[in-house]
């Protein structure tokens, strides 16, 4: 099954946005998973004391590998994929591990730009940039930024969006 | 429309004072009509003084709420604001720029056409959540009403330069008799049926079945359908829904859309009026809308007729389906498919309609990724009834039957994958998907505000990606599913100049595994 290229259309792709977020954020996303399957663990590990049939074992364990599959592997892969860019006209993100997702919308457009820290970004001196346009399908995240980068990066954006007139519909 | 210098109104007006009775009507109403059902079937003998007693406290209190809720209720219109009061315990106060509204929507149903009311509802266009985007005003005189939607779309600007001349009021589009032709083609009757049975289920305590069974018309029915055999049994069954919903669906055609007529004002605006039992009349700016969506279930599609449906901020529908509460984006009900084109072209501005537009089929690849979608799941329901099958719990031929949902999943996605399409037509960017309903947008290119690229890991070999328009318009989505890759961007990138062209790059093509 190789792609075959249609009649004259040049093969194109998009490139890889130019910024990486905080290395810290593997350790950000490792926490979340861990603390995530730490709870369903925790549930199946509780049951396992008082009832104990061999199919509930076999999902525990099965359960505990993905556990530790999405704390080891994803968020290294999660990082390497989540990547954002800013030019003069457009913000452009791209994240997903196994949906890939890519974003671009123009600065023109952007109606409010927010930042989200969560208790655990807090302990780690990230944030969450929200990029959003008057379309609910149109808003940008950036997880995982320096706090410091993400505020200077907000003021950037919204002096950049007030610059614009009109309602950006 | 003569109100071209009516002076803009200030000062807080309170709703119609006929509106404390008139929203009682309706929850007093089928309260009362709940409480008569259920005494009729427990029979009246049992009716006791405490039944009635709760019934009259409860009726007392919906109107004590009511006139708390008119008298809490204010609204105003500034120079450039519309504002709204509102909230029995939490006081609510919103605001909305007047230039941001986009439509006016008048709803009259029966019980306030007696009152001489009107629901007005104004489309801010905002996306925050699921009430934002409109503000209603529940409920003000009609002329007050009709007042209002003059004052509010009126604009101190003179027209754009390139307006074309005031056209004559022709209407764009008039209820007709070949409209109700198209309308057994819906399964609306069969929804309705289904209500109705979910309703009177409500009841299905206070039945009496020993009594039912025991009946005549019943016991005569029974004995005769034992002597028929089960097939003509079943095609009978199958033929009296066909006519019920026949039926039903004809009568709640023309009950919703009598009397539909679209009619383009003066002042830039679309104007849709319809419905024989609730009137309703939505004004629409027409500078606000960025698009239309056709959609053709496949009964419909087969018959010859498609519905339309406004892409405009404001107007009231948040779920991208359309079949949700306010209708208010709807532009043609089902009709002859040649005159939605006709009209669609017309409200765009375009010479002829872009969802007609012949459009790029997308690979092949993307039926496989469909089957692989459709197929799998439709497999669970047999899967899990063959479990307690092999078990011997459980009787086979449910797993068996199951098995049909398989040939109607492929088909399904053959559906889908036949429907599949999009292009570049003129000003606008067309984009076709949906299975069972056939769903083709045509939205403006300036209306574009973002981009949303998608793929699963299915999609990366054969190199499909599925685009997503974002339009500042209600869900506001608009996709282009599993296009070829180097097809959709170029697309993507020629619909929008400037905007996704920097971050696009040649792809070489040894290096299909080089991503970063």
């Amino acid at each position: 099954m190789t792609p075959v290229p249609t009649s004259g259309a040049p093969r194109l792709r998009l490139r890889a946005p130019a910024h990486h977020v905080d290395p810290r954020a593997v350790t950000w996303w490792r926490l979340q998973n861990a603390l995530s399957w730490g709870a369903v663990l925790l549930a199946v590990g509780v049951v396992l004391v008082f009832w104990r049939p061999g199919w509930l074992v076999a999902v525990g364990i099965a359960v505990a590998v993905l556990a530790v599959a999405d704390v080891v592997v994803t968020p290294p892969i999660r990082y390497a994929r989540h990547r954002w860019e800013t030019t003069g006209v457009a913000v452009y993100v791209r994240e997903g591990v196994f949906v890939e997702d890519w974003r671009v919308a123009p600065l023109s457009r952007v109606q409010t730009v927010d930042t989200r820290r969560g208790p655990l970004q807090q302990w780690l001196g990230l944030s969450t940039v929200t990029v959003t346009t008057a379309s609910t399908a149109g808003a940008l995240k950036i997880r995982g930024l320096d706090r410091d980068a993400a505020v200077e990066l907000v003021e950037r954006l919204t002096a950049a969006t007030e610059a614009t007139p009109g309602d950006a519909t | 429309m003569t109100v071209t210098d009516a002076p803009p109104v200030t000062g807080w007006r309170r709703l119609d004072r006929r509106s404390i009775w008139v929203e009682a009507v309706r929850p007093a109403g089928g309260l009362l009509l709940a409480g008569a059902v259920a005494v009729t079937l427990r029979g009246w003998d049992r009716l006791g003084w405490i039944e009635p007693a709760i019934g009259a406290v409860v009726v007392l209190g919906i109107l004590v709420l009511s006139a708390w809720a008119w008298a809490t209720t204010t609204y105003r219109v500034t120079d450039t604001h519309v504002e709204l009061r509102s909230g029995l315990l939490v006081r609510s106060a919103r605001s909305v720029p007047r230039d941001r509204l986009r439509s006016v929507d008048l709803t009259v149903d029966v019980v306030h056409r007696v009152a001489g009311l009107a629901v007005v509802a104004i489309g801010t266009g905002r996306q925050g959540g699921e009430s934002d985007d409109e503000l209603k005003l529940e409920s003000v005189s009609r002329a007050e009403a009709e007042r209002l939607r003059s004052v509010l779309l009126l604009r101190d600007a003179a027209p754009a330069a390139d307006a074309a001349p005031p056209e004559p009021r022709a209407p764009l589009a008039q209820f007709g008799a070949s409209w109700v032709r198209l309308a057994p083609l819906s399964l609306a009757g069969l929804v309705a049926i289904g209500v109705l049975a979910a309703a009177l289920g409500q009841f299905r305590e206070a039945i009496d079945y020993a009594a039912l069974w025991g009946s005549g018309p019943v016991r005569s029915g029974v004995a005769w359908a034992e002597g028929v055999p089960l097939p003509l049994l079943v095609l009978l069954a199958l033929g009296g829904l066909v006519l019920l919903n026949t039926v039903l669906s004809t009568v709640l055609y023309v009950v919703s859309y009598g009397g539909f007529r679209l009619v383009r004002g003066d002042d830039r605006t679309l104007r849709l009026t319809y419905g024989l039992l609730t009137h309703r009349s939505v004004t629409i700016e027409e500078a606000r809308i960025r698009g239309v969506r056709v959609d053709e279930p496949l009964l419909l599609r087969l018959g010859g007729g498609a519905k339309a449906r406004i892409v405009a901020a404001g107007l009231g529908v948040q779920d991208g389906e359309g079949n949700g509460k306010r209708d208010s984006d709807l532009l043609l009900p089902a009709v002859p498919v040649a005159l939605v084109h006709r009209v669609t072209a017309d409200v765009l501005g375009a010479p002829s309609s872009p969802a007609a537009v012949p459009l790029r089929r997308h690979p092949a690849a993307a039926l496989r990724v469909l089957l692989l979608q459709w197929v799998p799941v439709s497999l669970l329901p047999a899967l899990g009834l063959a479990v307690p099958a092999a078990l011997g719990v459980f009787p086979h031929w449910p797993w068996q039957l199951a098995l049909v949902l398989v040939p109607a999943a492929a088909a399904g996605a053959a559906l889908e994958f036949g429907n599949l399409g999009h292009a570049l037509s003129g000003e606008f960017l067309v984009a076709r998907g949906g299975s069972g309903v056939r769903r083709t947008a045509a939205v403006r290119r300036d209306g574009v505000i973002a981009w949303r690229l998608r793929r699963t890991v299915l999609q990366r070999r054969p190199r499909l990606l599925s685009v997503t328009a974002a339009v500042a318009a209600g869900r506001g989505t608009h996709t282009i599913a599993y296009a070829d890759q180097d097809e959709v961007l170029a697309v993507a990138a020629e619909a929008v100049p400037g905007l996704l062209a920097p971050f696009l790059e040649p792809d070489p093509v040894d290096g299909s595994a080089a991503q970063a």
